[in-house]
């Protein structure tokens, strides 16, 4: 299990995603892209994302979709993190909310990465 | 063992899915392409904001490149170039890896934070131009922020 003050912190209300993806054009997401890539990497022990397939997930949409959907299969570790059992796999949910509305996806798992600095 | 026949079928099925993904996106590209060229946004941020993410036209430059027409490829999103290199050279190695049975050091930069932040630096920079660009031409007022949902709205209550 990894130790949850070696996580880097990346706390953010999910609204302020959504209001910052907006105002920046989508910019701000591949920032948050890379951030969430490293989080993941730091919760599995492993490099399980690519920050590089994050980055170009900012500019590409089955890309982006491609991200979350892997994202959302590690959502599982991040439940065990957090004493959250209810959290499971959600990658299907977060593969098609990122085709058609990849701002929700990102507010989903911002949600949930918050739950790790409470 | 067993681990290692699960790994090795993993790291087959991996390759095999990577190999594929090619062919697959560039034959449809190349069908996609007479329905690409002019569609409604369906893009949110252009629909509501009336502005272009740094992949916006991606799609209608990847059609282009499947037909070979460089120049509507260059003209609807540069990026596609990078993008279609590194998609049709991650294919071959990934075909390389199976017949020669042994992973390449290819994907590892795949993996470096450092080469991901010197990513974003370049896209935010050649969005920035880009999206002033289109503002110098009027493409960015014409059809973008004039064919939003946004400026519809606006000028069904107004006229």
């Amino acid at each position: 299990m990894v130790d949850k003050s070696s996580l880097p912190v990346f706390k953010n209300d999910p609204i302020i995603v959504l209001v910052l993806g907006i105002i920046t054009c989508g910019l701000y997401l591949i920032y948050w892209n890379i951030k969430i890539a490293e989080v993941f990497n730091q919760i599995e022990g492993k490099e399980v994302i690519s920050p590089v397939v994050a980055v170009l997930a900012g500019c590409c949409m089955p890309v982006n979709a491609y991200f979350y959907y892997v994202c959302g299969q590690h959502l599982a570790t991040l439940g065990d993190l957090t004493n959250n059992p209810n959290l499971k796999d959600k990658s299907t949910l977060l593969l098609i909310l990122g085709i058609f509305f990849p701002m929700v996806s990102a507010m989903i798992l911002q949600g949930h990465i918050n739950e790790l600095y409470d | 063992m067993i681990d290692m026949i699960v790994e090795r079928k993993t790291f087959i099925k991996n390759r095999i899915f990577l190999a594929a993904a090619a062919p697959v996106l560039w034959a449809a590209a190349w069908f996609y392409a007479p329905y690409s060229q002019s569609p409604p946004p369906i893009c949110p941020l252009h629909g509501l904001v009336g502005l272009p993410c740094p992949g916006c036209g991606m799609t209608r430059a990847f059609c282009s490149l499947a037909h070979m027409n460089l120049a509507d490829a260059l003209r609807f999103n540069p990026l596609v170039f990078l993008f279609a290199i590194l998609l049709t050279a991650g294919a071959l190695v990934a075909l390389a890896e199976i017949v020669r049975g042994r992973r390449y050091e290819f994907y590892r930069f795949l993996y470096s934070v450092r080469i991901a932040k010197k990513a974003a630096i370049g896209m935010v920079a050649f969005h920035l131009i880009r999206v002033a660009w289109f503002a110098w031409t009027g493409v960015l007022y014409h059809e973008y922020i004039r064919t939003s949902w946004t400026w519809s709205l606006v000028e069904k209550f107004l006229g």
